[in-house]
């Protein structure tokens, strides 16, 4: 024991958290921990929430995110655990087998160990009543290499400060065999597990699941009276002798123990004793993507004293059209093009679009509120119309009379929510308007921002982290109202993306699919600054559900070209169809400007939805050919939490067989896209996005290019606008 | 009748009439004609003496408003029917008892639809949007404003799935009120939803409160009480709430909604919509509301 403690001390780990400790103060106080979070499930070794190598039946709540990293002599295990929703938990993890090397040629990984990519989902099944109990089933590491993936049905039964685990594991939790396999009785084939995995990895090995050694697996978490503390026991499932790590596990015992302790609402801490002879070290910050807020800087509403103290206009002439598109843009964030008059001049409409509230409602509140104390009473309805690149592609009805109600207070039920509606634009009253006030196009100076700019990758054989810091200058210049060119060009400051060896000469070695992902290096090595992306796009209406667009330019780093994308996208309606076509010629790099010889037609068939059973989610399917001239599919699922974060995966499966795509079988990813305006008091609809793709390959590759339809009509369907 | 539109100074000519019931502690009602431009502060300061006044305890409401909380509770007591008759038929005894005792409490119990539960008087002279003039989108003719004594509020009433839903007087402040013990000395019957109750407050503000041994200490569900639309029960969100009881609060135990067909879903909340509004046999009502 004494060998173990001092072999846990002089652990790098163990010497930082415990740096850490001195800093963060131990003794946390429990009226530092809302009460409600001492009663929600905590962490397990691997990610998700659960015991300590063995999971439970419980879930989160929604939005609930963890970073967790942990630690022994074998193993480092560092990903996140997010709760998709109430009844999906979903986990990334990197495994780093301390004992392997990622790959044994030294000059293609130097001395970095071994990395293996898991992904875990775990679903609930049955929701804890008075006598049942919570039920969910879970696979994990189920789209990896198979070294550690197994698949569990558990349930958990909470009683007082008492919560009791009891599971059934298959593969990797399941291997001591503790319990006969039940769907072995059923069916002979469920009695061996096929070994390895298919491909390059990364594949769904659905026909390796719930077959071969089943064991038991439970315990208990036990909420002390020392409240921040609680502790663990379980009864580990798990047969160690035949690990990924290629060195030998002992295990003295099933029963694991475990202390956990809430530093902070924001931070836990996990000391366990596992194995009966192994201790094991870990921590995770949690945040809740539901429940992230923060506060604004706004200028005040106006008021219904507001109303009472200006003096309207008394004929819609004698409106201060310029005065009142400053005012819509200062207060509530709508960039006004032109405003006009119906015929019977009852309906006064602003044409333009919102340019810093993510919240439309709000904007249309304040939008709204200005109307009210700067136009004549005699108008009974404002119309805002959404009108980006000159297409009415939306619009917002606002009962004046109800609104200046609410705002008065003269009518006890009226509020300025009731006053509002949103519908299809109707193109047929454009016809007859009066324009009282119209800002002219003017072709003026392209915008220039510059911002910094983070690109990084997790997990690749050459470095864990690759990454590069950059400065990009951003450029738009409207040539007319619907003809806009995007240029970016970037600076890089520092990184280490020149590591990346999959660089093969062309001619030399060449592999079985066209290189248009994986030159990176060779763009790297090229040059510390580049033009980004410079393209020209045409965006017309063809009829208020018909939308068309043109463009051309170098479309990303690596590709340029011309392409045409049409799309059909019905009002609310939760769904919209598409297609694009596009010639893209690969970039040279070997010059700032030039095109290497490869060149290919590339389009997709796309279909967007908005399943009505899954609230704020989006299903984006892209079929078609794509840059490596395969023909496939590309699927994205979308979630979008009550702050506004968008959390997304996408995989594309093509006719590309697994040995030719290379490592991880096909390709796949993750991103985070975080509202700017949760890290700052000024609003703005602005985001920031986070990826992480765990390789890059050459096969299901799309083109990247500026302004697709889908974005520019998101207000049709309201999804990344609201 | 007293014309209040004289003593506020109003044109009698120019504005519609309308009746203000003032309800009284001492179970006196009065009826004064008002101008639909007044504000229900100037009501309250040209009738009350607002230094003397409990806030909490008053409400203000309209008859139209009342007509449609009536027919809520006809539809509410149409569903129990239903839900008695699906129990019978499935041979359900204890759901069958329950869908009927709830039936009997509705029909026992008195409620006053409002759109202030407690009149937020310190911040409705502050600006006008919560300052309501005496209209509402109905076209209500005749509103009321109670006033009543804050007796109410040393107790708690338990309905819904209870073996004995009666009032239940308070131990004094700084005793042992805990939610969950209340509950359990009630004896919930055995279609209740034993994982929950939903706690009415004072100011209309609904919680469901997990008391359960197994989901004590999680987060509840609270719903605001919303001043534009006040019979329904909105969005909720995760909310901590004391476990502690206070005076004035309602207690109702639903019935366990799991295993019911989609169709007969949703009594809990409808019965809460309703209780929001309860009001005690010793207190007054308008006669319209009847």
């Amino acid at each position: 024991m004494e060998s173990l403690m001092a072999k846990f001390y002089s652990s790098n780990v163990v010497k930082l958290v415990l740096a850490g400790l001195t800093t963060i103060p131990l003794g946390a106080h429990a009226q530092d921990i809302p009460d409600w979070l001492q009663y929600e499930p905590t962490q397990t070794d691997v990610g998700g929430a659960g015991l300590l190598q063995m999971p439970s039946a419980r879930h989160n709540r929604a939005g609930e995110l963890s970073v967790f990293y942990y630690d022994n002599e074998e193993y480092r295990r560092v990903g996140l655990s997010l709760q998709l929703f109430p009844w999906l938990e979903t986990i990334i993890r990197y495994n780093d087998v301390r004992t392997r090397l990622y790959n044994p040629i030294e000059e293609f990984s130097g001395n970095q160990t071994y990395k293996d990519r898991g992904v875990d989902v775990k679903v609930r099944l049955h929701e804890e009543t008075f006598y049942w109990p919570e039920l969910s089933v879970g696979l994990r590491d189920f789209a990896g290499t198979g070294q550690f993936s197994g698949e569990y049905l558990v349930a958990s039964k909470r009683w007082h400060n008492f919560d009791f685990t009891l599971g059934m594991g298959w593969g990797y939790l399941g291997r001591s065999g503790n319990i006969d396999n039940p769907f072995c009785e059923i069916t002979d084939s469920y009695c061996q597990r096929p070994g390895g995995f298919q491909g390059q990895g990364g594949s769904f090995e659905y026909d390796e699941w719930f077959k071969g050694n089943a064991a038991l697996f439970g315990g208990v978490e036990w909420q002390t009276p020392w409240e921040p503390l609680s502790l663990k026991v379980e009864y580990d499932g798990n047969d160690y002798s035949d690990e990924s790590s290629g060195t030998p596990i002992i295990q003295d015992s099933h029963w694991n123990l475990g202390l956990h302790y809430r530093l902070h609402e924001y931070a836990n801490v996990q000391l366990s004793f596992e194995r009966g002879n192994t201790l094991m070290f870990g921590f995770n910050i949690r945040t809740n993507f539901n429940d992230i807020k923060q506060y604004k800087q706004r200028p005040p509403k106006r008021t219904g004293e507001d109303l009472d103290n200006n003096r309207q206009p008394q004929h819609a002439e004698q409106i201060n059209t310029a005065q009142l598109m400053r005012q819509l843009r200062v207060e509530g964030g709508y960039t006004s093009k032109k405003i006009t008059l119906s015929e019977d001049r009852k309906t006064l409409s602003v044409y333009g679009f919102q340019s810093r509230y993510r919240d439309d409602a709000e904007g249309v509140d304040r939008s709204a509120r200005v109307l009210a104390t700067q136009v004549p009473e005699s108008i009974k309805t404002y119309r805002f119309i959404d009108y980006p690149y000159a297409m009415p592609v939306a619009e917002t009805h606002v009962d004046a009379g109800l609104l200046k109600h609410a705002m008065r207070g003269t009518l006890i039920d009226a509020n300025v929510e009731k006053a509002i509606s949103y519908d299809d634009v109707d193109l047929s009253e454009q016809q007859n308007e009066t324009v009282l006030g119209e800002r002219d196009f003017d072709i003026g100076m392209p915008s220039f921002s510059v911002r910094p700019y983070v690109q990084q990758s997790f997990g690749g054989p050459e470095n864990f982290y690759m990454y590069e810091l950059r400065a990009d200058a951003y450029s738009t210049w409207a040539l007319s109202e619907n003809i806009i060119v995007d240029g970016r060009a970037a600076l890089r400051l520092m990184g280490n993306y020149d590591e990346f060896n999959f660089m093969v000469t062309p001619g030399e070695d060449e592999p079985p699919l066209p290189r248009v992902r994986t030159f990176v290096r060779s763009y790297v090595d090229f040059s510390d600054y580049w033009l980004e992306n410079l393209q020209a796009t045409y965006v017309k209406q063809l009829s208020k559900d018909w939308y068309v667009s043109a463009y051309g330019g170098y479309f990303e780093r690596m590709f340029g070209g011309v392409g045409s994308e049409i799309m059909y996208r019905p009002y609310g309606s939760g769904w919209g169809v598409g297609m694009d076509i596009n010639y893209a010629k690969q970039r040279s790099f070997n010059s700032h400007f030039g095109f290497r010889d490869y060149d290919t037609i590339t389009g997709h068939v796309a279909g967007y939805w908005k399943p009505p059973m899954l609230q704020d989610s989006m299903i984006r399917v892209f079929a078609g050919r794509f840059l490596a001239k395969d023909w496939g599919v590309q699927v994205n699922f979308d979630h979008k939490f009550d702050s506004g974060v968008i959390v997304g995966a996408y995989a594309a499966k093509t006719n590309v067989s697994a040995e030719e795509y290379g490592e991880g079988s096909f390709t796949k990813g993750f991103y985070i896209s975080m509202p700017l305006d949760l890290f700052q008091i000024r609003d703005t609809d602005a985001r920031a996005n986070l990826g992480w793709t765990p390789l890059t390959r050459d096969g299901g590759q799309m083109l990247i290019r500026q302004r697709t339809l889908h974005g520019v009509t998101d207000v049709r369907d309201g999804f990344y606008s609201n | 009748m007293l014309a209040l539109c004289s003593s506020i100074a109003c044109a009698q000519s120019e504005v519609q009439a309308r009746l203000i019931h003032v309800l009284q502690a001492q179970q006196t009602q009065a009826t004064y004609d008002v101008s639909s431009q007044t504000r229900l502060s100037e009501v309250i300061q040209a009738l009350t003496d607002v230094t003397s006044q409990d806030w909490r305890t008053a409400r203000f409401g309209s008859r139209q408003l009342q007509f449609r909380l009536q027919r809520l509770k006809l539809e509410t007591q149409q569903r129990l029917t239903a839900l008695q008759h699906y129990a019978e038929q499935e041979g359900d005894e204890g759901l069958a008892l329950t869908a009927k005792q709830l039936q009997r409490q509705l029909q026992n119990s008195r409620f006053l639809a409002a759109y202030y539960l407690g009149v937020p008087w310190h911040g409705m002279r502050l600006r006008q949007a919560n300052n309501p003039a005496l209209n509402d989108s109905y076209g209500s003719d005749e509103f009321y404003l109670s006033l009543y004594s804050t007796e109410t509020s040393k107790s708690v009433e338990l309905f819904g799935a209870l073996n004995s839903p009666i009032s239940r007087v308070l131990q004094p402040a700084g005793s042992n009120n805990d939610i969950k013990q209340v509950v359990a000395a009630h004896k919930p019957q055995q279609a209740a939803n034993q994982g929950y109750v939903w706690q009415i407050n004072i100011n209309g503000g609904v919680v469901k409160q997990p008391i359960a041994y197994f989901n004590q200490g999680k987060l509840a569900q609270c719903y605001s009480h919303q001043v534009h639309d006040p019979l329904r029960l909105g969005k909720p969100t995760d909310c901590s709430a004391p476990q502690q009881l206070s005076g004035g609060q309602r207690l109702y135990v639903g019935i366990d909604e799991s295993q019911l067909p989609q169709s007969l879903q949703g009594i809990n909340e409808r019965m809460v919509r309703l209780l929001k509004f309860h009001v005690p046999h010793e207190q007054p009502l308008p006669e319209w509301s009847h």
